[in-house]
């Protein structure tokens, strides 16, 4: 019946507020409270989220959605983040401020003279942070270059159950985050990257004060914190999971303490490239809880480390090493015997690990199921053999740049991993048709599947996976063996395909786009670049079909002229990103989707 | 007298010997930089990652090349190229006039 609004006539508010609480988008938010006086007052009780970008006054800003929406927990500042602005500023830093400085004046009762524009996040905006949302209990302020101590003090002094702080390219100095210590006493994350202004003497008071419930810190690229700091950390956070540290100004002598001091740690996360074999040592020996482990650019560590890692971290689920120049397989052999938990393992340009030092993980840790091995030349076929003998949970394989790795070990792992998921090759030369076409007959779980420039992968393979695998993701990029014929089979044997890289393929044409039109109505994301045989035609048949398109990469492609862009634009309504090169956008197209085209930019 | 001997051409930071000026294939290529030569040779030099790149001549698997004493990066190496025009490249070395200099001549 007309008239009638049986939902706010019936629904007390305490349901509707629940109703809101499962709401995670912003513009679905958004939407709710533009439908009646009730609902937006109900929905601004409930929203519990905001994220503010660069907005050009964001002191005002925040004192105006501090008193709309009082029960905010997580707010995030992010200065990097321009939002588009409803009324066109040109630069946002130049004199025409005062088009948004209008907007807000009205709202502004009486505060004091703003002669200073601060155009990031200032002290006063922190203050008002700190009055407007004292419930507050996670926060992150990037960039906010206005930020000092004081600004800090005000807001911890009022934020009394801040539980995560996060704070990367803030200069604020030790007496902000002193305060933070003394006030915040629940305070179990916190974050620092780039900010330049904190010494030792702020981490260490911060770390007395809130050292019996922080549980995570992380440390990047600050130059003035140092051993001392950790020192701090290892003495009076006896809680703590979760450590992540970048910096060149650490040594052994700091992680040691954290080592020696938190016996509960989980999670470590080492680039610091003065730290040696001591530390790590000092790990094995006392964190006997870690359970993820991961190690950068490391030119220092020897095997020395793995097998005290390997001897007394017997929970280790998590392992990635980046670029340890020194590790070989005799290490790996180690954690592989001692790890036997181990579930994640990933090996990036550590070039002295090759075969080996895999086929002891394959045989000893049967709970594998994710395995990503980065510019790993010397890693071969039998290493693989291995693991798809023994690895039979595995459910997620990441191979770039191995050389060495073939079809008999894609064979292998097909055959021994079942439940395969997610296989991720890229430029490893020696894979052809014989071992896709075994992914395809045993792998039937398999949604994710990427081939980038293996140019030995042709059609039949393609069939196969169609006829085995309802994939969801597929990329071919580069395997130019594949043409009509595989395209066409997985249009027709994947339904359910929502993302697809076809770029780089000089044999496929039009025939295909017109099979993907009519298979894959799901597609939601497309890449066409490169595609020499693909004209207007193809496209349009694929384009009219897919309704869902999001995103269309279509650069490079000489059948494709402004008429087909141009459909592209008025038949797919959902679409969010197209990528083409600038001559091809007709003035009228620009006019109806500028927003979403993004043009073609060369290397040189 | 002058030196009479293969025309080398070296490392700007530390002389290293990079190439043979007999190797040139072209000089008309452009670097990141300013100009840059094609060699079909190249020593002294580690061979960085791969990395997949659109270039003003189409999209090519390169990987950076640097100078093996002082890590200087001098330019880059065609690993594959996807446009058969292109495909001449294939195991060539660029080398960036601007972090090269002549030894010897």
């Amino acid at each position: 019946m007309r008239g009638r609004d049986w939902i706010n006539l019936i629904l007390p508010d305490e349901l509707i507020l629940e109703i809101f609480d499962h709401l995670d988008l912003k513009s679905s938010r958004d939407a709710c409270s533009l439908v009646c006086k009730r609902w937006c007052c109900l929905e601004r009780i409930s929203r519990d989220t905001i994220r503010i970008g660069a907005s050009g006054s964001p002191d005002e800003l925040v004192r105006i959605l501090s008193k709309k929406f009082v029960n905010v927990k997580n707010l995030f500042v992010d200065e990097r983040l321009a939002i588009p602005m409803p009324v066109d500023v040109g630069r946002r830093r130049a004199g025409s401020q005062s088009s948004v400085r209008l907007h807000l004046v009205s709202e502004m009762s009486g505060s004091q003279d703003n002669e200073i524009e601060a155009y990031c996040l200032s002290d006063a905006g922190l203050a008002s942070i700190g009055d407007g949302f004292s419930r507050i209990e996670k926060l992150s302020l990037i960039w906010c270059s206005n930020a000092t101590s004081a600004g800090l003090k005000s807001m911890a002094e009022k934020c009394k159950f801040l539980k995560s702080l996060d704070l990367q390219g803030c200069y604020v100095g030790d007496k902000g985050l002193g305060a933070v210590g003394e006030c915040c006493k629940k305070l179990e994350d916190l974050n620092l990257r780039f900010c330049e202004g904190l010494t030792d003497t702020g981490l260490v008071e911060l770390a007395i004060g809130c050292g019996s419930t922080l549980k995570s810190i992380g440390v990047a690229a600050c130059a003035k914190i140092t051993d001392t700091s950790l020192e701090a950390v290892g003495t009076h956070c006896k809680c703590l999971e979760s450590m992540a540290l970048d910096s060149e100004f650490i040594n052994n002598k700091g992680v040691l303490a954290v080592a020696q001091g938190c016996l509960q740690l989980k999670v470590l996360k080492l680039q610091c490239i003065n730290v040696t074999d001591e530390a790590l040592q000092a790990v094995g020996l006392f964190c006997l809880s870690l359970e993820l482990l991961s190690l950068y650019s490391f030119q220092r560590f020897t095997d020395k480390s793995l097998y005290a890692i390997g001897k007394g971290c017997k929970k280790l689920k998590n392992l990635t090493l980046s670029d340890c120049y020194f590790l070989s397989d005799k290490g790996l052999e180690a954690v592989a015997a001692g790890c036997t938990e181990l579930s994640h393992l990933e090996v990036n340009g550590c070039h002295n690990i090759g075969t080996f030092g895999l086929e002891t993980i394959g045989r000893s840790c049967k709970q594998l199921s994710e395995l990503a091995l980065l510019y790993c030349q010397k890693i071969g076929n039998h290493a693989l053999s291995e693991v798809g003998k023994g690895c039979n949970y595995l459910q997620a394989l990441h191979l770039v740049d191995c050389s060495s790795i073939g079809d008999d070990a894609i064979c292998s792992i097909a055959r021994g991993c079942r439940l395969l998921k997610k296989l991720h090759i890229r430029r490893c030369y020696l894979v052809g048709n014989r071992g896709i076409i075994a992914v395809g007959e045993n792998c039937k779980f398999l949604t994710d599947l990427s081939l980038r420039f293996c140019d030995r992968v042709g059609d039949s393979a393609l069939v196969a996976v169609g006829q085995g695998c309802s994939l969801q993701h597929l990329n071919v990029s580069g395997c130019h063996q594949i043409g009509d014929a595989g395209i066409i089979a997985i249009a027709r044997g994947c339904p359910k395909l929502s993302y697809l890289d076809i770029s780089v393929l000089q044999n496929l044409g039009n025939m295909a786009m017109a099979e993907l039109g009519e298979g894959c109505p799901l597609l939601k994301d497309i890449v066409l670049s490169h595609c020499r045989q693909i004209t207007d035609v193809g496209l349009e048949h694929l384009v009219k079909r897919c309704a869902l398109l999001e995103t269309c990469h279509m650069v490079y492609c000489p059948g494709i002229t402004a008429a087909g862009v141009a459909t592209v634009v008025s038949s797919c309504d959902k679409m969010k990103k197209i990528l083409v090169e600038k001559w091809k956008v007709s003035q009228r197209t620009r006019r109806r989707a500028g927003s979403i085209i993004s043009y073609l930019c060369v290397d040189l | 007298m002058a030196e009479y001997g293969p025309r080398l051409y070296s490392c700007c930071k530390c002389r290293n010997h990079i190439a043979l000026h007999d190797d040139i294939i072209s000089k008309a290529f452009q670097g990141r930089n300013g100009r840059a030569f094609l060699f079909s040779h190249a020593m002294n030099i580690t061979v960085g990652r791969k990395e997949d790149r659109n270039l003003m001549t189409g999209l090519h698997t390169v990987a950076d090349i640097s100078c093996a004493d002082c890590c200087e990066v001098l330019g880059w190496k065609y690993e594959r190229a996807y446009e058969p025009s292109q495909k001449y490249k294939e195991g060539k070395f660029i080398l960036e006039k601007s972090k090269i200099v002549n030894e010897n001549w």
